[in-house]
C-alpha cells in the first residue's frame, strides 16, 4: 500500500475543512456577512430601546443626545456601544459592512497583525500562523462582531502556543509584552477562537518547502543531483541547464543568486500569500511555487520540467494553477519586483476604500460582543446579565443542576431505612 | 461419638477396632488420640503416620504389610480422600489416563472420530482399572504421552538428544528418548498429517486425529501497518550539499533522534504535498464535504456556533 505526497496532503485539516474554491469562498463570507448584519442591527436596536427607556431621565441635564450618553448605568456594554457613524444620529438605519468591506477590514487587521508579530520580534511561522488563524476565524464570524485588535492577540497567543509548546510561556507573560492588555484579554476570547477554528490547529505553510525546494537547486548546481526515472538528463546536463536558467557562470555566482531568490520567494510568503486568499484557494506547494516563479520566473520554469515532463497529463493543469496563484500574488500590494530593504514600507499607508471600510466599522459594531471579558465571566460563573437570552440560560442550567443532582441521588439509591 | 453410633450394628468388633488400630504397628486410637491414615498409590495399603515417618525415612523400603512386595517412597504417601480405597484408586487412574488423553472434539476430524476416540479412552482406563494387561497398556500410555509432548515442542527433544546419552539414566528413559526423536523426525516426515503412524511408535493411534500445528510466529510490529510513502515528485538522499540550511552537523538537532534525513524529506514532502490537488476539480464535486453532521449545520446555517453552553 502506497501512497503519495498529494494522498497525504488529502489527510490534513487545511484541504479537508480549509480549502474552497473561490465561490464557494464567497458564498461562505456572503452568509457570514448577511447573519452578522442581521444580529448588528438586531442587538443594535435593542441597545437604543434600551436607551431610550433611560434617556427621560438624562434629557433634562444632558441637553446634546448625539453620541453615546447614558454611560454610567454599569451596563457593562456602555462603554463600547458603537458610535453612529456620520450618517446619522439614533434613529437612522444601522449601515452594516457589506462583503467587501468585511473583507478589507479583515486584510487591515491581518496587516496589523503582522506588525505586531514584527514588533514582539517572533519568528516568522508563529506570525503566520496567527495571521492564518485569524482569516479563518473571520471566514465564520464577522469583524462587526469581534474586534479585530482583541482577536489578534489572542491568536498570536494560540500560535505562539502551537508552534513552541512549553517555550511559549504563560498568558500572564505574554500580555506583559503587549502594551494595555492584561492576560484576562488574552484568555478571553480563546475559547470562541478556537471552536470557530473547528479545533484544527495545524496550518501547513509552504516555508518549510521552499526550502526543499532550494535543496534541490542547490543540489543541481553543484552537479550531484540525479534526475527522477522520466528524466533522461544527466546531472551534469542539470547542471548547466540551471547555470543558464540562472545566467551564472560558475557555483559560486550560481548560489548567491539562489540566496536572493530565496529571501524574496520567502518575503512573498510571508506577506502577500498571508493577506490574501491564497491559503484558501491553493495548496501549500502551489503556493510556494508561484512565489518561487515570480522571484525567478526561468528557473522556476526548468525546475518544474524536472519534476513534471512535458508529456505528463497533469502539467497544463498544474501550470495553470501555479499561473493563477501567481496572479493572486503578484495582484497584492506588498508584491515588488525587487526584493526591497524597507518590506514592510508599503503598509504605512493604507488604501482609501480601507479607511473607508475601518471608518465604517466604527458605527456597526455588535454592542453585545464587544466586552468580551465580560462575556467570558458570566459564561464561566454562571452571572445573570441584563437580557432575556442570559435570564433564560440561567434558568435552565439550575433545572438541569438540579435534575443531575436528582439523578445522581437515584444512582445512590435512595437512603436506608433505619429498622427499630 | 458417631462411632458409637455404629457399635451396636457390628456387634463382634469393639469401637474403633477395625479402623483405628494401625495393621502395621497394631497401635490404636485409643493410645494415640492424633493417630493419621496415610496411603500409598503404588499399593494403597493404610498405615499410620508415624509407621510411614519409621519405615520410609530413610529412602524407598517395601511395603511393610504381608505379601505386599511394592517398593514405597514416603513422598508418595498422602491422605486418603474417599473412604473406598476402590474409588480412590479408580479416580487416580481416571486422572492418570486423563492427562495423557487430553484430546477435544476439535482436535478430530468427524465427531465419529471423536466418540471412538472416547471409547477407546474409556477401555484403556477399565484395562488399568480391572488390571488387564496394566505394563502394556502403561508403556503405550507413556509412549503416547511422550509423542504428543515432542509434537508439541520439537525443540525439547532435539535439546535432550544433542546432549548425548546421560550415563546415569541410560536405563530406559534414554531409550525412549531417542526413539521418540525418531517419531518425531517422521511425524514431520508426512506431508498431510492425517496418516496413521505405526502404533508402536506413538502408543495409541487415532483415526482422524489432526495433527497438531504449532502456533506461527508473532510478526513483527509495522506501526504504519504496511503503508509507504512513495513520492512522485522527488527522491531523498541521505546528504546534501547545501550551505544555508545548517540543520546538518549540529548536535542539538540530534537530541530526540532527530536526523538530517528526516528533515530533508520533510522539506520535500512539504514542497510538494498537494501540488497535483486542484481545489476546483475536488470542492466542485464533493461540495463543502464536512467531517460532522454538527459542522455540516453550523456551516450551513452561517452563524458562528456557540458551543460555550454547555448545559
Amino acid at each position: 500500500m502506497r501512497v503519495n505526497e498529494d494522498d497525504l496532503y488529502r489527510q490534513s485539516t487545511q484541504y479537508k475543512h480549509w480549502s474552497f474554491t473561490p465561490s464557494a469562498l464567497t458564498r461562505l463570507r456572503q452568509k457570514t456577512n448577511a447573519h452578522a448584519a442581521a444580529q448588528v442591527k438586531l442587538h443594535i436596536a435593542q441597545d437604543r430601546a434600551e436607551r431610550a427607556k433611560l434617556a427621560p431621565l438624562d434629557a433634562s441635564s444632558a441637553p446634546d443626545s448625539g453620541a453615546n450618553t447614558p454611560n454610567g448605568n454599569g451596563a457593562g456594554t456602555g462603554a463600547n456601544t458603537p458610535v453612529p457613524g456620520g450618517a446619522g444620529d439614533r434613529g437612522g438605519e444601522v449601515d452594516c459592512l457589506t462583503m467587501d468591506e468585511e473583507k478589507m477590514v479583515v486584510d487591515k487587521f491581518c496587516e496589523t497583525a503582522m506588525k505586531l508579530g514584527d514588533f514582539l520580534k517572533l519568528q516568522p511561522d508563529v506570525t503566520c500562523t496567527a495571521i492564518q488563524f485569524m482569516r479563518r476565524f473571520y471566514l465564520y464570524n464577522s469583524p462587526m462582531t469581534y474586534d479585530g485588535t482583541k482577536i489578534s492577540k489572542t491568536a498570536f497567543f494560540l500560535a505562539l502556543k502551537l508552534e513552541l509548546g512549553t517555550r511559549a510561556g504563560s498568558a500572564a507573560d505574554f500580555a506583559s509584552r503587549l502594551p494595555k492588555t492584561t492576560r484576562d484579554d488574552i484568555v478571553a476570547p480563546e475559547y470562541t477562537i478556537v471552536q470557530a477554528l473547528r479545533f484544527n490547529f495545524e496550518v501547513r505553510h509552504p516555508f518549510r518547502g521552499l526550502k526543499g525546494v532550494h535543496l534541490e537547486l542547490e543540489d543541481m548546481i553543484h552537479g550531484s543531483y540525479a534526475g527522477l526515472a522520466h528524466d533522461g538528463r544527466t546531472p551534469a546536463d542539470l547542471r548547466a541547464e540551471a547555470l543558464a536558467a540562472l545566467q551564472a557562470t560558475d557555483e559560486a555566482v550560481a548560489e548567491g543568486k539562489l540566496g536572493n531568490i530565496y529571501a524574496h520567494a520567502k518575503d512573498m510568503l510571508a506577506m502577500a500569500a498571508q493577506l490574501t486568499d491564497a491559503y484558501f484557494l491553493y495548496t501549500p506547494a502551489q503556493i510556494l511555487l508561484a512565489a518561487h516563479s515570480l522571484a525567478a520566473p526561468a528557473l522556476t520554469a526548468f525546475y518544474l520540467g524536472t519534476k513534471v515532463p512535458p508529456s505528463a497529463p497533469a502539467r497544463p493543469r498544474i501550470l495553470s494553477t501555479i499561473q493563477s496563484c501567481a496572479d493572486l500574488l503578484s495582484s497584492h500590494r506588498s508584491f515588488s519586483k525587487n526584493p526591497t530593504a524597507n518590506k514592510y514600507g508599503w503598509a504605512d499607508t493604507d488604501p482609501p476604500e480601507t479607511k473607508r471600510a475601518m471608518k465604517k466599522l466604527r458605527g456597526c459594531k455588535d454592542p453585545t460582543t464587544q466586552d468580551l471579558v465580560a462575556l467570558n465571566a458570566g459564561k464561566k460563573r454562571d452571572v445573570v446579565r441584563d437580557g432575556e437570552l442570559e435570564e433564560g440560560k440561567a434558568k435552565r442550567r439550575k433545572l438541569n443542576r438540579e435534575n443531575a443532582e436528582k439523578e445522581s441521588d437515584a444512582f445512590w439509591g435512595p437512603e436506608l431505612k433505619k429498622e427499630g | 461419638m458417631s462411632r458409637a453410633a455404629h457399635a451396636p450394628s457390628a456387634s463382634t468388633k469393639r469401637a474403633g477396632e477395625d479402623d483405628d488400630i494401625c495393621p502395621v504397628c497394631k497401635s490404636s486410637r485409643y493410645l494415640n488420640r492424633y493417630m493419621h491414615f496415610l496411603v500409598n498409590p503404588e499399593c494403597y495399603h493404610k498405615m499410620c503416620e508415624s509407621c510411614v515417618d519409621r519405615i520410609f525415612s530413610h529412602g524407598p523400603a517395601p511395603c511393610p504389610i504381608a505379601g505386599c512386595k511394592k517398593t514405597l517412597r514416603k513422598a508418595r504417601f498422602r491422605t486418603q480422600t474417599f473412604e473406598d480405597l476402590k474409588v480412590e484408586r479408580e479416580v487416580d487412574i481416571r486422572r492418570r489416563v486423563a492427562k495423557a488423553m487430553n484430546k477435544e472434539e476439535t482436535d478430530f476430524e468427524t465427531l465419529r472420530d471423536y466418540n471412538d476416540y472416547l471409547e477407546e479412552v474409556e477401555e484403556i482406563t477399565w484395562n488399568l482399572i480391572l488390571k488387564v494387561d496394566v505394563e502394556q497398556t502403561e508403556r503405550r500410555l507413556r509412549r503416547f504421552e511422550e509423542a504428543q509432548k515432542a509434537e508439541l515442542n520439537p525443540n525439547a527433544v532435539r535439546r535432550s538428544v544433542d546432549a548425548g546419552p546421560d550415563t546415569s539414566t541410560l536405563s530406559e528413559t534414554s531409550h525412549v528418548i531417542l526413539k521418540k526423536g525418531g517419531a518425531q523426525r517422521k511425524a514431520q516426515n508426512v506431508p498431510s498429517g492425517n496418516m496413521p503412524i505405526p502404533e508402536d511408535e506413538t502408543g495409541f493411534s487415532f483415526r482422524g486425529l489432526k495433527k497438531r500445528k504449532a502456533p506461527e510466529p508473532e510478526k513483527v510490529f509495522d506501526p504504519t501497518s504496511g503503508w509507504s510513502v512513495d513520492p512522485t515528485y522527488y527522491n531523498v538522499k541521505d546528504e546534501y550539499d547545501h550551505k544555508f540550511f545548517a540543520v546538518k552537523h549540529e548536535p542539538r538537532f540530534y537530541a530526540f533522534g532527530y536526523k538530517a534525513p528526516e528533515y530533508y524529506s520533510h522539506a520535500l514532502r512539504d514542497a510538494f504535498g498537494g501540488l497535483g490537488v486542484f481545489l476546483e476539480d475536488d470542492r466542485t464535486s464533493e461540495e463543502m464535504d464536512f467531517g460532522t453532521q454538527a459542522a455540516a449545520i453550523a456551516v450551513g446555517g452561517g452563524r458562528d456556533v456557540d458551543m460555550n453552553d454547555v448545559f
